[in-house]
């Protein structure tokens, strides 16, 4: 059976079980000619389970306009709040602190996230992930 | 409504940070277009205060080791159906044995019994696999039962309380937590000429009286929090049609379901979707 052509690629971030027509979904597939409904469902009937989280989910358009879409896994963000065990990052990150992560756990993170960084290596990785994390205020310490 | 479309050039390493704050500043969602991140935000949101609040966070950036060269623009999106290049192609479609799902902007020429949809930006547009099942089953449950009370919840379009009336049902329900479901159901019964179906803006817990049928197309979670409603107002011996199950997920709603005194009897299976039959013990 020939494969079907691929027309595009289309990457989102969008709430786990709460895809709507509005953007970011309706700009980016409405021109693609994609039943944005469809999507919508199929979606959140996948990412429901997994509860309050964005999930980046990459969407491939073929040439009949129809779609198949992978989840990946949680942005980096979502994780570093996990380990630290904080509930949201600091609105002024340089100056107040609002948890730490220990290397382990900034390596573990940078493994979990390494198949959808753009990161050659695991130190390319963790140092993504480090620089994150610091930017939401949680200290990175031995 | 219209939306604010914030477009921030950010290297790749910075990517998730930037990614962070723009959600923390109120982000609905992202698309990712190479080194471009695309944030939408409420028309509400200043674009100045998030572009100036980003240029801020350069230096925060930079003070975590990570590249902070990023550039921010925006532009007012005005909210439009997105569906329409994907509408242009919308054809009838038979469903069931005596059904026709036909777009709004097409004439009605068929044999078979017309279902008028404007698909619009909600749910129910006729053409997924479960929305196809519920119809089908519900064209089947029309032949053996007296035909009189039907309730819809998470109506959409409207589609299935349509097909519902459109096969005899005499008493209808519709119910959407949704005001653009409701606004669209409500076009799409006025465009059937149809005057049995009473349409709310609400949950199941909004819906008073008891039913003979029921019909949700939903999520597995929602259709588990929501089994002791729906059998307080399913009629003994009524029957649920339960869908929008992934297969695998049916287990858990199967479970909730004989926990509030319905038997689910059977499953429809079409692709990845199920459909569940459940009755209610008397």
């Amino acid at each position: 059976m020939a494969k079907k052509e691929v027309t595009a690629q289309v990457k989102l971030q969008i709430a786990a079980g709460k895809a709507t027509p509005a953007p970011p979904v309706g700009p980016a597939l409405g021109p693609h000619g994609v039943n944005i409904m469809e999507f919508c469902k199929a979606f959140n009937a996948q990412t429901a389970p997994m509860g309050d989280t964005i999930i980046p989910v990459v969407l491939t358009i073929y040439k009949d306009r129809t779609f198949t879409f992978i989840t990946k896994t949680p942005p980096a963000s979502e994780l570093i709040k996990k380990a630290a065990g904080v509930i949201k990052g600091s609105s002024t990150p340089n100056k107040d602190k609002v948890g730490k992560l220990t290397a382990a756990q900034v390596k573990e993170i940078a493994q979990t996230k390494l198949p959808d960084l753009n990161a050659y290596s695991l130190d390319a990785a963790m140092r993504i992930i480090a620089g994150t994390a610091r930017s939401m205020g949680v200290e990175v310490v031995e | 409504m219209e939306y604010l479309e914030i477009t921030v050039t950010v290297p790749e390493e910075s990517k998730e940070a930037v990614i962070y704050r723009l959600g923390s500043m109120g982000a609905m969602g992202f698309a990712e277009e190479g080194i471009r991140i695309i944030a939408y935000f409420a028309q509400t949101s200043s674009p100045a205060e998030i572009c100036h609040e980003l240029s801020e966070f350069r230096a925060v950036l930079a003070s975590s080791g990570l590249d902070p060269s990023i550039a921010c623009s925006f532009r007012v999106l005005p909210d439009r159906d997105w569906n329409e290049i994907w509408k242009k192609d919308f054809r009838p479609i038979d469903v069931g044995e005596s059904l026709t799902i036909i777009p709004s902007w097409l004439p009605v020429e068929t044999e078979r019994i017309p279902v008028i949809i404007d698909p619009g930006m909600v749910f129910g547009t006729g053409h997924h696999e479960t929305t196809q099942t519920c119809l089908v089953l519900i064209e089947g449950l029309a032949k053996h039962h007296a035909r009189k009370s039907f309730l819809d919840i998470g109506t959409g379009t409207g589609i299935l309380a349509i097909g519902a009336s459109r096969l005899g049902f005499e008493q209808v329900m519709a119910v959407d937590i949704d005001p653009l479901a409701v606004d669209a159901a409500v076009r799409n019964i006025a465009a059937n000429g149809l005057t049995n179906i009473d349409v709310r803006q609400g949950s199941i817990t909004s819906v008073s009286g008891t039913f003979d049928i029921i019909a949700a197309n939903l999520l597995s979670e929602i259709l588990i929090a929501i089994a002791p409603e729906l059998s307080q107002r399913l009629n003994p011996d009524g029957t649920a049609i339960l869908s929008g199950l992934l297969v695998g997920q049916e287990n858990g709603v199967i479970r909730a379901m004989s926990s509030a005194g319905l038997t689910c009897s059977e499953r429809v299976i079409d692709g990845k979707w199920i459909s569940l039959i459940c009755t209610k013990r008397s």
